[in-house]
């Protein structure tokens, strides 16, 4: 039976209305086709090829061009971008908002893109930022994330964790401390306290749908620096410790709230830390292909059981 | 010959449409749930997260199962690997049988990874059969043979699972064999196009014939891969794809690819637009942006650091013209296509784009902040256009 034919029926048989159906139908015969989508892509594309043609532009040429010319080519990118934004965008809600036409995100996004390639421009010609490089990204992070929430935009709420990231790598980096295991500790740290955002302003309602942004983030930079742990031979047992209970914690929270991608990450995870540290210690290629055979077969079975109690939801 | 019938096929994918018309807010939640009733299949199903994970732990065994029983049983040369190769591809492809037939699998991930590994067990074991033949230096027959069987048992898993994946890989294995053969680039190049032209108007006219019931969605699929292998092969300069330096062409040849770098996407744009077919948009939009990128390569003009810019501009500009000619036509929209989303599933996939445009910028590398030069070596510091690895 074909959809249209479904779509009769149900009609038929009470369950649409004729309108709903005759709009369903529509939509299966393709009469109406929409190419949001493409548009999106073609624009999200567009953003970044035409900053890295900027960045590209001008570190070749800028002996030439001069610094002021530069530098007001940025500013006044950036400024444009803002205006745009600030005139028309809808009043601030803490729920989400529909953008008011299709560029509107990309233009925030473009003006971001630039002010950090300005302030990098002016890093690499000025120095001004010399010795307190961080701060430059520590300031980037927060006026991203100010921006991301006043326009309701991902894809700047993106930026601003990546720069925030940035932050917590050079903050540790610029006291001195540059051993694998100071930048777990900044990753740990870094993970809690996105993971902590995102959790507090979700329950205080404030754009509640970016909280998985920040999860995502969250639970794979935390989970990638304890598996680093687990690798690095100078590191603690603790590190396994972690690991079980945090990957535990990452599946059962995922199945509780049906946020299958975290009990992935939980299983994954899990499994490489382990083999990390069991499979150095195997001597004979039989006993190392009987692990993989043994341990995927049981994480196998587990998983079925799994996916049939709770994950049967495409 | 179908593991699954057309009936199940047809419910599993309505039932898709329903959720999605719910999401959207064109059905209410007591509608869905009676919708739903109706579109029950004896089929077990997961989401794709967990199929994922168990597709890959799939392969993992597999991988690690053939190559115990060959360490175990000392198989050191090829024929005795190669029959080891084609007796687990048997095994699984049973195993994938019984899952997805007694254990009513689908799309579980498992029995994906059990047929997948068939495939690829065959076109190993069939290379090892075979071995080195008194081809010519510049062909290697070892593989040729194992793209050939690839080929033909990703078809007959395409066949019988409706893996649409092993039928591009397929299509792929098939077209990518002649570069095996004895004969000059120019050849290879247009016999590989013939034959993955061949599959194109195959998968089309079925494509055309279902349209976008089952298993038209299936052919329209296969159709743009094909159609974008095509693409990829015509593109003499897209060479960094097979890993080889740009091919030295005949002056009519040359020209004659460059001409059909631009009737290809334009082609692909004509037909998917008139027959709405987003697949074949989709890959036509890409082989047209890269047909933007390798212009200037074709053309023998060097390339200049504004280029990006020019591109980013021609993307935007074409973007928003695209979104007001559209606007402009009647009730919003030119013969139906429009440029508002229609489904919630097109936001949704929206969503995910930008939380994994998060990946494009690359966090800082743990630089000494005293250095000169804070833009030299590592790559971007703040954001994906933030500046680059040398400023």
């Amino acid at each position: 039976m074909t959809t249209l034919e479904r779509l009769r029926d149900w009609h038929q048989a009470g369950v649409i209305t004729e309108a709903q159906s005759h709009r369903l139908a529509a939509l299966v015969r393709r009469e109406r086709f929409s190419v949001f989508l493409e548009l999106n892509a073609a624009l999200y594309i567009g953003v970044l090829a035409l900053v890295g043609g900027l960045v590209w532009t001008f570190q070749t040429y800028f002996a030439d061009v001069g610094d002021p010319v530069i530098l007001a080519a940025f500013s006044a990118f950036v400024a444009g971008c803002l205006y745009h934004c600030f005139t028309r965008a809808s009043p601030y809600a803490h729920g989400e908002i529909e953008s008011p036409n299709l560029t509107f995100d990309y233009v925030l996004y473009l003006g971001c893109l630039i002010l950090s390639a300005e302030l990098a421009y002016i890093e690499f010609r000025f120095q001004l930022f010399h010795g307190v490089w961080d701060h430059y990204l520590l300031f980037t992070a927060a006026t991203f994330a100010l921006l991301a929430y006043r326009f309701d935009n991902r894809f700047v709420l993106s930026l601003a964790l990546a720069s925030l990231a940035g932050w917590f790598g050079l903050k540790v980096s610029a006291f001195g401390f540059r051993s694998a295991g100071s930048l777990r500790v900044a990753a740990l740290t870094y993970g809690a306290i996105v993971a902590g955002t995102g959790w507090t302003l979700y329950r205080r309602g404030i754009k509640p749908h970016f909280v998985d942004s920040y999860l995502h983030v969250a639970a794979n930079v935390v989970l990638a620096a304890i598996v680093s742990g687990i690798v690095d031979p100078a590191a603690t047992a603790l590190y396994l410790a972690a690991l079980m209970v945090l990957c535990v914690v990452s599946i059962v929270l995922g199945v509780r709230f049906t946020r299958f991608a975290f009990v992935a990450y939980g299983i994954v995870y899990g499994y490489i830390g382990i083999t990390a540290k069991v499979v150095p210690d195997f001597r004979h290629e039989t006993a190392f292909l009987g692990y993989f055979v043994v341990t995927g077969g049981l994480v196998i079975v587990a998983l079925v059981v799994l996916a049939r109690r709770f994950g049967r939801d495409e | 010959m179908r593991r699954y019938t057309d009936d199940q096929e047809r419910a599993i994918r309505v039932k898709r449409l329903v959720d999605n018309w719910t999401r959207s807010g064109l059905l209410d939640a007591a509608q869905r749930a009676r919708l739903a009733a109706g579109l029950q299949v004896d089929l077990r199903r997961t989401n794709q997260f967990l199929r994922l994970t168990l597709f890959g732990f799939g392969l993992l065994i597999a991988g690690a199962a053939v190559g115990l029983v060959a360490v175990t049983l000392h198989m050191n040369d090829d024929i005795a690997g190669g029959a080891l190769c084609l007796v687990a591809a048997a095994l699984f492809l049973a195993l994938a049988e019984t899952l997805s037939g007694r254990f009513r699998l689908y799309r579980f991930g498992v029995e994906e990874a059990c047929a997948a590994s068939a495939v690829v067990l065959v076109a190993i074991g069939s290379a090892l059969i075979v071995g080195r033949s008194s081809w010519p230096e510049s062909a290697d027959s070892r593989a040729f043979v194992a793209l050939i069987a690839g080929s033909a048992a990703a078809f007959a898993v395409y066949r019988r699972f409706g893996y649409v994946y092993a039928a591009a890989g397929a299509t792929a294995c098939g077209g990518l064999s002649v570069f095996q053969l004895p004969l000059s680039q120019v050849q290879q190049r247009l016999l590989a196009a013939a034959i993955l032209g061949g599959c194109f108007i195959g998968a089309r006219m079925k494509r055309r014939l279902y349209r976008e019931e089952y298993p038209g969605d299936e052919y329209g699929m296969i159709q743009a891969s094909a159609w974008l292998l095509v693409y990829a092969i015509l593109n003499l300069h897209l060479d960094l794809l097979f890993f080889r330096p740009p091919i030295v062409s005949s002056f009519y040849f040359h020209w004659f690819t460059y001409a059909l770098i631009w009737l290809l996407p334009a082609a692909g744009l004509w037909w998917s637009i008139r027959d709405r077919d987003r697949p074949l948009l989709d890959a036509s939009l890409v082989m047209a942006t890269a047909t933007l990128v390798t212009n200037k390569l074709y053309l023998g003009i060097a390339r200049k650091p504004w280029d990006p810019i020019l591109l980013g501009l021609l993307l935007i500009g074409g973007a928003i013209l695209v979104r007001r000619w559209l606007a402009n036509g009647r009730d919003g929209s030119r013969r139906g296509v429009i440029a508002t989303q229609l489904l919630r599933s097109d936001k949704d996939s929206l969503r995910v784009v930008s939380m994994a445009s998060g990946a494009t910028h690359q966090t800082p590398a743990h630089t000494d902040t005293s250095s000169p030069d804070p833009f030299e070596g590592d790559g971007g510091r703040s954001g994906g256009g933030g500046g680059g690895a040398a400023y």
